[in-house]
């Protein structure tokens, strides 16, 4: 059998199955001594985090812990970048909560079950996106959508704390304006035990963050919180209720629901919570490999995330994707290669017998607390008022998809704001610009530039710029755009198109410059190309438009063009055209323009300056 | 476009509701006697493709023809183009037929209301399209979705109509494969009276089109085959199958269905009728104003049809669409104002009583065969063929069209195409290339070329070209190909780029060449920008991207930035270097490039 397969099939086989086999071969002591640190840096980390996390999906606080342990391994191994750390994260959480509170009541077992089934859809999509290569199709979620979505995202996981963090009884499920409403309405039931403890975790996780960032702000906010819960509760009766044991065990075996009547209901969110999930690994996996110099492969990232939510599904764990604060511990920590991540997935599992019964101890209003501040954190405001300055379109995306999120449903809101950018996009792509450039008398090399009233056109011939691809999309406008040339200079027969700008043409756009050319011909004038690109050029050639168009109508620059085109202007005209727009203008009237052989050269010498 | 922006709401609003105030004035004299002469050449040509058309539409022969009366005079009067003629069409019926098959048998009384619903649920689309300006979709469905989409029309108006061509007399199939496997299988049992007639028609049609070609071919074809049926009917009376008399009679007032399931089922397909429809009015519009100069407003254009197809139902006629050839055939014969096309109407309400009995000599096959004809000219041959010759993208497209227009449904495959087109066009946009470019020492000039073996780039210094806008879809494969450079030229720390061809970046765009400029920069380097457009450079001045990337390193042209990278170069390795790929590299072989500035080299 092996000798069927080629040497280099082979190893393409082997790097497919086994891709960690690229960097087993860094592991050595030094870079192990690294990761070792690393790994239990992000144990220690991944700890309050993954029982938020699992808080924030309506998941018993143990499933945070087990989608940290398997998963995040299996990402390791199976992904394409150096630091990434998979496990439970913010957005995945609030989104999986979306998607489901719906259909189940949080935490109950049938909700768990719902979460393994989306968890194992997810992994699938995301393999067989991965497989077939398509890692492109995240690259179309732009910015300002995820900007948008994930300060979304922290309102949301604000909203949803606020009964902890207040000790209010908000109904589930209550959208943004509701639970404002209520709170305001039952002002009076706050608990001030329950919203001490929050506050003195929040402040203290403030605190921490601005003056000792090296430390795990999480652990001693919670701890601190914790202990502030414990002395209220000694000094007062006051009931401050907390999370309860979690059970000192490794991840059970699971089993996600097979159901098609339940795979049909959450196709769409799962196809959402996979495109938002990707998103985010490959997000940050680009960005730390920025940092580190490696070079990421998306396919092979996505097909590592993929096998991390199948296993997880078996595995207890619910939707694991990259984390980006995890993940820069981990860069952060010295981490040299996966092995950090695996490590830090494995130290977990040892560690959390041990810890997990603390977990008794454990104040929901210190969870409240932290997750208050993680939800804040979610707000890039950065980014935002740098969106909101810049440009207008992607600030009315960013505004469509934050509140969409806040109206609508999570995954209804990932993929209008997508739509909705494509959408723009196509806006401004099928709407070339047609300028108008005359050359600048100013410049040294005769650039051109846009004319103005001291730098009138010539009323024969004029310059156009086309800055877009022709594509079916563009056509009509820019068969609007020659018509309007025709309209607004009646008089100008000839026509330069400057093709730079145009990276491709297809057969709608090249029988839209053939129609052009035609109808300028019509009136005795012609159309000309400058400095098409060969691959365009090619295009054109191969569809038969090049003889259409004319090969002497293509020109190298625009000083070949101009040097061609001239002779072929009314020469009456020119010699009662006061406005010498171009060089050659000069000569044109003082002499025939026919007898140009003693020009070439000029021109020569000034393209080589 | 403009004429609109400045028109105040007022008038525009005139403009919609009574475009033909615009060329009212001209109706006089001169005009009137050319329009009213092609009025009544359309009212004559319209006659065997009214029955024709409605034939594949399923509907009983006559409709055709009440189509083409008050519909047609509406879209005249409400339209934008001066000569567009509105009536039956090949495409719309035969969507029609395709659809209304599943929920009714052809020719039945229900099967014409659900036509006639089908017919004011398309006028209300179109009507709010072009209300909405909206026009603008119907540039999205590409010339290879279009081609594709006509030759299923015609592939599937030459399959359908085969069993009536051979005589086989059974019921007509609306899907292509039972359509060509019941003609193959029951081709033994052909009628050879009724295929005589076919052939005759045929024969007669292509040599009408070959000599005459300025007769529509139709009419002769028509004659000819009515001709060769007569005489066979009379040598033995029934063997070749006719029309039948027609009511010699007006539109009978009619009315579509307002039950909201019947809507509901007939949505898509109104929405695949209005799509097809609105895009062949949108072509012979263009088609017709580039040779008459006259600007057409496709968004009025959608206003008059769909006025016309609001209209249609009550006075019996079913969808409507601008004909091709019978609005050529108008503006060669001399129609100046849109008073052609009321006129045809007009004569055609006269016409009906008189040729209405006429369809009792009209064989069936020899309808048929016309319509094999009709069928076969939309397939259109060049046009595939340089699809085939463009590219692969434009090949997959055409391919896919008419795939799903002949194997799934005919209704489908327009926006199949469309979704197709447009999936191929992003992932087009969304890798643009980064070519490196040196400089061809075979060009006088030294224009800059592809990299190719015999011309290596400068170990210290690339210049590339980026092929296309620098927007989030774009910015991973950007980030990619700069990383994919870096592991071919390590050493190399100064890339500039010609941005000629980056016709606007949007913020991620110019987050991504902030942090390419920050890296190289780290790396001792630098990123220069060539040639920023306006448009571009704007933006990034505006997003403080500018100063992030270095003002100083963007340059106006090739010349000022190679000067500039120059004194940024490792004097060392230029020393050793035989490559001279720039002309300043024999220069700088010679002299310390310090000596072009007071300030020390870059940070080496």
């Amino acid at each position: 059998m092996s000798a069927l397969i080629s040497p280099q099939r082979r190893q393409a086989i082997v790097e497919t199955v086994l891709p960690f086999l690229a960097w087993l071969p860094m592991v050595n002591r030094r870079s192990m001594s690294a990761d070792v640190s690393a790994g239990l840096t992000g144990a220690i980390v991944v700890l309050p985090q993954s029982v938020a996390f699992a808080t924030i999906a309506g998941m018993p606080p143990e499933y945070g812990l087990y989608a940290g342990m398997i998963p995040a391994i299996v990402a390791a191994l199976y992904g394409s970048s150096w630091h990434l750390v998979s496990g439970p994260t913010t957005a995945a959480s609030i989104v999986l909560f979306s998607a489901l509170a719906a259909r189940a009541e949080p935490g109950s077992a049938q909700y768990v079950a719902l979460a393994l089934t989306l968890t194992l859809m997810v992994g699938l999509i995301e393999l067989a996106l991965g497989v077939l290569k398509l890692g492109t199709i995240v690259n179309f979620i732009s910015h300002s959508v995820v900007v948008g979505f994930t300060a979304g995202a922290g309102v949301m996981i604000a909203i949803s704390q606020v009964r902890h963090f207040l000790g209010i009884d908000v109904p589930r499920g209550a959208r943004f304006h509701e639970t404002f409403l209520h709170v305001a309405v039952n002002a009076d039931q706050i608990v001030p035990a329950i919203a001490a403890v929050a506050i003195i975790t929040l402040v203290t996780g403030i605190a921490m963050r601005r003056y000792l960032p090296r430390v795990p702000y999480m652990i001693v906010a919670i701890v601190v919180g914790s202990l502030a819960a414990a002395l209220i509760g000694a000094y007062s009766d006051a009931q401050i209720p907390a999370l309860g044991a979690i059970p000192a065990s490794l991840p059970a075996l699971s089993m996600p629901s097979f159901d098609p009547g339940v795979w049909r209901e959450l196709a769409p969110s799962a196809v959402a919570v996979s495109m938002f999930a990707l998103t985010e690994a490959l997000s940050i996996a680009r960005s730390l490999g920025m940092r580190s110099g490696q070079h990421i492969d998306p396919s092979q990232e996505f097909v590592g995330q993929g096998l991390s939510n199948i296993a997880g599904s078996f595995f207890s764990g619910y939707v694991a994707t990259g984390s980006f604060n995890r993940s820069g511990v981990n860069y952060d920590a010295g981490a040299k290669t996966p092995l950090a991540a695996v490590l830090a997935g494995l130290l977990l599992m040892i560690g959390v017998p041990f810890i997990a019964p603390f977990a008794k101890y454990l104040p929901n209003a210190a969870m409240a607390g932290i997750l208050m501040l993680v939800a804040w954190g979610l707000i890039d405001w950065r980014h935002i008022t740098q969106i909101v300055k810049t440009s207008r379109e992607e600030t009315a995306i960013l505004a469509v998809t934050f509140f969409a999120t806040l109206a609508l449903d999570l995954e209804v809101a990932i993929l209008l704001g997508i739509v909705l950018s494509l959408l723009l996009y196509l806006n401004r792509t099928s709407n070339p610009r047609l300028v108008p450039r005359v050359p600048d008398p100013m410049s040294s090399g005769r650039k051109f530039t846009h004319p103005g009233p001291d730098l009138p056109e010539c009323p024969q011939f004029r310059i156009m710029r086309l800055d877009g691809s022709l594509f079916f999309g563009a056509v009509s406008s820019f068969t609007e755009a020659v018509r309007d040339i025709e309209d607004d200079t009646p008089d100008c027969r000839f026509v330069a198109i400057v093709m730079t700008g145009v990276n491709f043409v297809d057969i709608g756009g090249a029988e839209a410059i053939v129609a052009a050319a035609r109808r300028f011909r019509a009136r005795g004038g012609d159309l000309y190309l400058i400095r098409i690109k060969d691959q365009t050029r090619d295009l054109l050639e191969r569809g038969g438009y090049l003889g259409e168009i004319g090969e002497r109508n293509i020109f190298w620059s625009k000083t070949d063009a101009l040097r061609s085109i001239y002779r072929r202007l009314d020469y009456d005209v020119c010699r009662r055209c006061n406005l010498r727009v171009y060089v050659e203008c000069v000569r044109l009237g003082k002499q025939e323009p026919q007898d140009d052989d003693d020009e070439a050269p000029r021109a020569v010498d000034r393209s080589r300056r | 476009m403009n004429a609109d922006t400045i028109a105040s709401g007022a008038p525009r609003r005139l403009a919609t509701f009574a475009p033909f105030l615009k060329w009212a004035p001209l109706v006089s004299g001169r005009n009137l006697r050319a329009d009213l002469l092609a009025g009544l050449t359309g009212a004559i040509v319209v006659l065997p493709q009214g029955v024709a058309f409605a034939t594949i539409a399923g509907m009983p022969p006559q409709y055709g023809l009440y189509a083409s009366i008050a519909p047609t005079i509406v879209a005249a009067l409400f339209g934008s183009s001066w000569h567009l003629v509105a009536g039956p069409s090949t495409t719309a019926s035969l969507v029609l037929a395709a659809s209304l098959a599943h929920f009714a048998t052809p020719g039945t009384s229900y099967y014409v209301q659900l036509a006639m619903t089908l017919a004011i649920m398309t006028g209300l689309i179109e009507l709010a399209l072009g209300l909405a300006r909206l026009g603008v979709i119907v540039n999205f469905i590409s010339h290879s979705v279009v081609i594709g989409y006509t030759a299923g029309v015609g592939a599937l108006i030459v399959a359908t109509q085969a069993s009536t061509f051979f005589g086989f007399h059974m019921p007509a199939d609306h899907d292509f494969l039972p359509a060509v496997w019941d003609t193959i299988s029951n081709l033994p049992r052909l009628s050879v009276p009724e295929t005589i007639v076919a052939f005759a028609t045929l024969g007669a049609g292509a040599l009408s089109r070959r000599r005459l070609p300025r007769v529509p071919y139709m009419l002769p074809a028509l004659f000819v085959g009515g001709l060769v049926g007569a005489a066979i009917n009379l040598w033995s009376p029934g063997a070749v199958v006719v029309v039948g008399a027609l009511p010699a009679e007006l539109p009978p007032l009619s009315a579509p269905s307002f039950d909201p399931h019947t809507w509901r089922i007939l949505m898509p397909t109104a929405l695949a009728v209005a799509i097809s429809a609105l895009n062949e009015v949108v072509s012979i519009g263009r088609a017709i104003a580039a040779r008459t100069e006259q600007d057409v407003d496709i968004n009025q254009e959608f206003v008059g049809q769909g006025l016309a197809n609001i209209v249609a139902p009550f006075f019996s006629g079913y969808v409507v669409s601008g004909s091709f050839n019978r609005s050529a055939l108008n503006y060669e014969s001399g129609a100046r104002t849109p008073l052609a096309a009321i006129s045809a109407g007009v004569f055609l309400l006269g016409l009906v009583v008189f040729a209405a009995p006429l369809a009792a000599y009209l064989p069936k096959s020899a309808m048929a065969a016309s319509l094999v004809m009709i069928g076969w000219g939309l397939i259109d041959r060049r046009s595939i063929r340089n699809i085939w010759d463009m590219s692969r993208a434009e090949r997959w497209v055409f391919v896919i069209t008419i795939f799903t227009a002949l194997f799934i449904h005919i209704q489908v495959s327009i926006f199949v195409g469309v979704a197709l087109s447009l999936l191929i066009f992003l992932y087009r946009t969304s890798t643009p290339e980064l070519r490196r470019r040196v400089p061809d020492p075979m060009s006088p000039n030294r224009k800059f070329t592809d990299v190719r073996p015999d011309l290596p780039e400068c170990p210290q210094f690339n210049l590339l070209r980026l092929d296309g806008a620098l927007y989030f879809g774009a910015v991973a494969s950007f980030r990619d190909s700069m990383r994919r450079l870096e592991a071919d030229a390590p050493n190399c720390r100064q890339i500039a780029i010609v941005m000629t061809g980056v016709n606007f970046i949007d913020l991620a765009g110019a987050e991504a060449l902030a942090l390419e400029a920050r890296k190289l920069r780290a790396r001792g380097g630098g990123l220069y920008l060539i040639r920023l457009k306006e448009r571009a450079s704007e933006f990034l001045a505006r997003g403080q991207y500018a100063d992030m990337i270095g003002r100083e390193n963007m340059f106006m042209s090739k010349t000022t930035a190679l000067r500039e990278v120059y004194r940024h170069l490792d004097y060392a390795i230029c020393r050793d270097c035989k490559l001279r790929v720039f002309v300043e590299c024999a220069r700088l072989g010679k002299q310390e490039p310090r000596d072009d500035a007071a300030e020390p080299l870059g940070s080496k």
